[in-house]
């Protein structure tokens, strides 16, 4: 097994419903055994305070070794941990797939998951998680804090003015109240109805090139009647001779479809970034939709090239 | 002398106005006729008939064997591609093809597209050196030239020219002439319609119309094709 870590890393999913995973001896087992690897490398020293506890925990202990660490010091390496995963995504050389099978966050994740199960939990701070109710609380405060904060209380504002030196005239920003949920589906619902929109434009667009071209090979069907019945006359049968046209047809029809795409891919990203912000990929499984719409128009606007059969060569090449 | 053309009492009617009333006649293989008359007196009238661009009302037109009246829409397009060359007044080349292409155009609608063969026609009517010419950057006299070279490019039993050159200055009406004649000595068989008695007498024999009737067959000038 190669040693550094060079590829990503393989993440484990927690055996979480195990309940050797709250088990308090199984898990200081397993997390003697990641520090000593740890104290071994030190790799991980400048990241978060978590490992300077842990090797200063070491150092300072009557050996120089983990086994002189008490245990129950080990509390102080794990509420340290902020399971930002830096250590795990970027820095261990030891991580899975390597048989050191080292995953630091996950294993302070279970440290304090034994922490919970056995009711060690601060009531501040399991009161602290209970966001939903705790969001609900600070909206009823909002309009409170609204009132105070406006620049026209004449009550509140000189006193903040004093106590905390803001200017009463300045203006302060003021607290909305709205569920994270009601406003995602605002959000949803005006990308629907701007989807949407697009789609009619896309279909108005099309509509109008169908038109378009119908238009153009109406009028190339009469500028070339002459042509068409000079082929009649040369023995030329009406299926070749529409081939010839749909050929030139499908052949303009695929350069610009083809044209049409690479300038759309490039304008959208451009239009990605001014407008947006963000680039906008371009998807592929629209190449196909492209192509098959581009060729629904062409045939579409081929529709006049049934009026050829009806040309009459005598009429025609007669005189003029 | 194998008889190529028989027309027996054709008539052709254009709602009350018939332009062909009763004609009969014959043509041998190999023979040059000219047809001659006044404008309106159903000379072209016939030259379509012939060469199965248009149907009669009445009567026989027998080419090569085959009755163009009996023709339907398939029979006579695959009749014009291998029994008929046309040469027109006004030329009718295709203008965005080059004088190559519009030779191979009649040989694609025949069969196959054969590119040495098409210059060699070319050369042979003395355009060699315009083989990528658009007709725009052509003189009258040799679009024309390239419109022979296309009429003979699949050996055709029968060459219908219409007023060949009824839009040519002299010095082109004489080339394009000699190159008839030339055809006509190797054997072609030619239907060519004039109203220049200058040139009808070019030709072995000559068919008066008027108002749709043939007035006078003339005897060939030429006694072996008597």
């Amino acid at each position: 097994m190669r040693e550094g870590s060079l590829e990503a890393p393989t993440r484990h999913v927690l055996d979480w419903q195990n309940p050797e995973f709250s088990d308090r001896e199984k898990t200081e087992a397993e997390m003697e055994r990641v520090f000593d690897i740890c104290h071994t490398c030190r790799r991980c020293f400048n990241l978060c305070d978590s490992f300077p506890r842990l090797f200063d925990l070491i150092d300072n202990s009557s050996t120089g070794e983990l086994d002189a660490v008490p245990k129950t010091d080990y509390k102080q390496v794990a509420d340290a941990c902020t399971l930002c995963d830096m250590c795990f995504m970027t820095k261990c050389p030891y991580v899975p797939p390597h048989e050191f099978n080292i995953d630091f966050p996950h294993l302070m994740l279970r440290y304090r998951a034994v922490e919970a199960r056995e009711g060690r939990v601060p009531f501040a701070q399991r009161e602290l998680t209970r966001t939903d109710r705790n969001g609900k609380i600070a909206g009823k405060i909002a309009p409170l804090a609204n009132w105070a904060s406006d620049r026209h209380n004449t009550l509140t504002r000189p006193i903040m003015e004093k106590v905390a030196g803001v200017d009463r005239n300045a203006a302060l920003p003021q607290y909305q109240v709205r569920p994270i949920r009601q406003v995602a589906e605002a959000e949803g619902a005006l990308l629907g109805r701007i989807r949407l929109l697009i789609v009619s434009m896309v279909l108005l667009i099309l509509i109008l090139t169908a038109l378009c071209v119908l238009g153009t090979m109406a009028a190339l069907a009469m500028e070339r009647r002459k042509d068409v019945g000079l082929m009649k006359s040369l023995g030329g049968s009406i299926s070749r001779i529409v081939g010839i046209f749909l050929a030139e047809v499908g052949v303009l029809g695929a350069a610009g479809g083809l044209l049409g795409t690479i300038l759309g891919a490039a304008l959208s990203y451009w239009m990605g970034l001014r407008v947006f912000g963000t680039a906008i990929a371009p998807r592929w499984e629209v190449f196909p939709v492209t192509v098959a719409l581009m060729i629904l128009v062409t045939l579409a606007g081929a529709l006049p090239l049934r009026m050829l059969g009806n040309v009459k060569p005598a009429e025609i090449l007669r005189g003029a | 002398m194998a008889t190529l053309v028989q027309v027996e009492n054709l008539r052709k009617e254009f709602g009350n106005v018939r332009a062909l009333d009763d004609v009969s006649f014959r043509v041998n293989a190999g023979e040059w006729i000219a047809i001659m008359g006044p404008s309106g007196s159903g000379k072209t009238t016939l030259i379509n008939i012939l060469g199965g661009l248009d149907t009669p009302t009445a009567g026989q037109a027998i080419v090569d064997g085959t009755d163009v009246a009996r023709l339907d829409e398939a029979g006579l397009t695959r009749f014009r591609a291998e029994k008929i060359g046309f040469i027109f007044q006004q030329f009718h080349l295709v203008p965005y093809l080059t004088a190559v292409e519009n030779v191979m155009l009649a040989q694609y609608f025949h069969s196959t597209t054969d590119e040495k063969e098409a210059q060699q026609a070319l050369e042979r009517v003395g355009l060699g050196d315009r083989i990528e010419h658009l007709p725009t950057q052509l003189s009258g006299g040799e679009q024309q030239r390239v419109a022979v070279a296309r009429a003979l490019i699949n050996h055709p039993k029968l060459i219908l020219a219409d007023e060949p050159t009824g839009n040519l200055d002299e010095a082109n009406e004489e080339i394009v002439l000699s190159l008839l004649r030339e055809l006509h000595t190797e054997g072609h068989t030619i239907l060519m319609v004039t109203h220049a008695p200058s040139i009808g007498r070019l030709a072995d024999r000559r068919i008066e119309f008027a108002h749709g009737h043939l007035v006078h067959a003339a005897a060939s000038l030429k006694p072996e094709l008597a």
